[in-house]
């Protein structure tokens, strides 16, 4: 199971909603729920300067794209600035409702980014991801 | 020669020597009438009062000499010969008579029968090459000068040599009066580097052409739009400059400019409405995706009330045919955005067959029977994703409108028409009256029916995918019997 998982999403239904879908798939044993890339980036920033060792940090972000104040775009470039280097574990899979096929090309230039899921989030996609390469590692042991 | 008469007049005060020139025309012409004048006032009276083939002409009269006597001549025979005669051989002199428009020049001393023979036959044919060429020069030239374009000579430094008449209204002043010096500042200063570049290009190659399209200012200020070619002509003998054509487009640039501009407003307003789209539906996306988790979680079986359990499962329903619609929209955005796809050979049963199965496993189907040949053309030229649209929405539409009378039956098959490939996909459902109908069948928010669930949208859908490569689509239909829709394939990846 992932340990920690950031949901940086600014609908508070949605982000409710992905919490208890998250939850009944058994995919991460803690969410932080983050209203948009500014805030995900504070959180960041104020937990790898509060904690030198990274113990808590997340394993993976889910990230939506269209959010105000900072977007999941700018959210990416800043990462990129500013974490990529130094925590190469984190990584971010896009969960978005976008119906532009554009966005799925230009999120692949983002070497950060392992995934791109469409909303809604379901048990289903989560079960698959769990299969994915990049991710099974995660899950080896709740088999075990 | 000989056969036609000729008119002569001899201008001579010497006696003797009018008698015998008179003598030696006789004897090689004899059929010439001849006028004698003493001086220059007779002479000129005889050519007031007639019409000469030739004149010849002694330069020293009593009231008249030399250059003078010529030019008078001359002047009043205008398209007659003048052949001049002298007691004294002077070559400068003869030379000078030549260019005063004087045919020929003989020394009385040395006259023959002979050479004068030759000297008027060689006169008068010359003549009449000369007056040739002054009338073609005339035609050429009316031809310029009324020619609705400009059309000026520039010489290889720029000068401006000539120019037509109306190549000067056109451009609203005379440019020979400024010593046909070019006038840069006449030209719009956005457009001066351009013509001089292509003036020195044209220059640089003898026998170019080139086009090119600039302002030039009027008196009034006001900058015209002229159309115009450079053609280098400077190694043509008869030309020997750079001849400039041009006429005024201004109107035509001014159509065209607004074109442009109606153009541009266009494809702003496209592109708004398309990025609209977008917007509208990704802002109904979200709030329908957070309806479609709820729904998926909600467990309508759970609840007690019986009411409630159906008025949730309701909502699941809504939920999704509003998911279905908004996904439709979305594809016929992204049809219409996707101009370039790439075709793929399609084995039609394959893609029927993997379709088939997903839709078996997705949705409990009702009672059906689907007939497939796709024998006759095993394979399309397609798109993988767009075919699975068009299977998908033509057979939900076939299931929609199923008759309650009779069990369900669908048959597909395909074949081969001239350049096509043909998908035919019938029903035998509730069908429509098609008369009433037509085309309009394919367009946007089309609804036929009463029964739930039609959209509208399925229709407009596959004919956008169908058509965005190449395709068509028909249909035929009659109320009770079913549905005929013939899709058209391109036979080739290429055309």
């Amino acid at each position: 199971m992932i340990k920690k998982l950031l949901l940086v999403e600014d609908d508070p239904i949605t982000q409710m909603l992905e919490r208890i879908i998250l939850s009944n798939a058994g995919f991460c044993s803690e969410t932080v729920s983050l209203d948009n890339g500014l805030v995900a980036i504070d959180w960041l920033e104020k937990s790898i300067n509060q904690e030198k060792q990274q113990i808590d940090l997340p394993e993976l972000i889910f990230l939506d794209l269209n959010m105000p104040l900072m977007d999941g775009w700018g959210f990416l470039k800043l990462f990129k600035e500013k974490y990529l280097q130094d925590f190469p574990l984190i990584k971010v899979i896009i969960l978005s409702s976008t119906v532009n096929p554009l966005d799925w090309e230009k999120s692949k230039e983002h070497e950060v980014v392992i995934g791109f899921e469409k909303k809604p989030l379901s048990v289903e996609a989560l079960e698959r991801l769990k299969q994915t390469e990049k991710l099974k590692h995660f899950f080896v042991e709740s088999y075990k | 020669m000989e056969e036609e008469e000729l008119k002569i007049l001899v201008v001579e005060d010497n006696e003797g020597d009018a008698l015998l020139i008179q003598e030696y025309i006789k004897d090689e012409f004899p059929n010439t009438k001849l006028s004698h004048a003493w001086n220059l006032a007779e002479a000129e009276q005889h050519l007031r009062d007639n019409l000469y083939d030739l004149v010849f002409l002694d330069v020293s009269l009593p009231d008249s000499s030399g250059k003078d006597s010529i030019i008078r001549v001359v002047d009043l025979a205008s398209a007659t010969p003048v052949i001049v005669l002298t007691g004294y051989s002077d070559l400068s002199f003869a030379v000078e008579s030549m260019q005063l428009g004087v045919q020929d020049y003989l020394n009385k001393e040395n006259i023959t029968a002979t050479s004068l023979q030759k000297s008027i036959t060689y006169s008068i044919e010359k003549n009449r090459i000369r007056l040739q060429l002054i009338d073609s020069d005339k035609r050429f030239r009316s031809i310029i000068e009324n020619s609705i374009d400009g059309f000026a000579l520039i010489s290889a430094e720029g000068k401006i040599q000539e120019l037509s008449p109306y190549g000067n209204s056109i451009i609203g002043y005379d440019p020979l009066e400024n010593a046909g010096l070019f006038q840069m500042d006449f030209l719009h200063p956005e457009d001066r580097k351009m013509v001089l570049s292509t003036f020195f290009e044209v220059l640089s190659k003898p026998g170019s052409i080139k086009l090119l399209e600039f302002r030039y200012k009027r008196p009034d200020g006001g900058y015209r739009w002229m159309e115009s070619t450079f053609y280098n002509l400077l190694e043509n003998t008869a030309v020997k400059a750079i001849v400039l054509n041009y006429r005024d487009v201004t109107l035509r640039k001014k159509e065209e400019e607004e074109r442009q501009l109606l153009i541009e407003q266009l494809t702003q307003t496209n592109d708004y409405l398309k990025q609209f789209g977008f917007i509208i539906s990704h802002n109904l996306r979200a709030p329908l995706t957070n309806l479609l988790a709820i729904s998926d979680l909600l467990t309508p079986d759970q609840i007690p009330n019986e009411q409630t359990a159906t008025l949730l499962k309701a909502i699941k329903i809504s939920t999704n045919q509003l998911n279905d619609t908004l996904n439709d929209i979305i594809k016929v955005l992204i049809v219409r955005e996707q101009k370039q796809r790439s075709l793929e050979e399609i084995s039609l049963n394959q893609a029927w067959t993997s379709f088939y199965q997903a839709q078996k496993q997705q949705h409990a189907l009702a009672d059906c029977e689907i007939i497939t040949h796709f024998d006759q053309a095993t394979h399309i030229y397609f798109d993988r994703e767009y075919l699975e649209s068009i299977f998908s929405n033509l057979f939900s539409n076939a299931i929609k409108f199923a008759s309650p009378q009779r069990s369900l039956k669908i048959h597909i098959r395909s074949y081969i028409t001239g350049p096509d490939t043909v998908v035919e996909f019938s029903d035998n459902g509730i069908g429509f009256n098609y008369q009433m109908v037509k085309e309009r069948i394919f367009g946007l928010h089309q609804r036929f029916h009463d029964v739930l669930g039609g959209k509208g949208f399925g229709l407009y859908l596959i004919h956008s995918l169908i058509t965005s490569l190449g395709g068509s689509i028909r249909c035929e239909s009659e109320v009770e019997k079913g549905t005929h829709f013939y899709i058209h394939f391109k036979n080739s990846k290429h055309d």
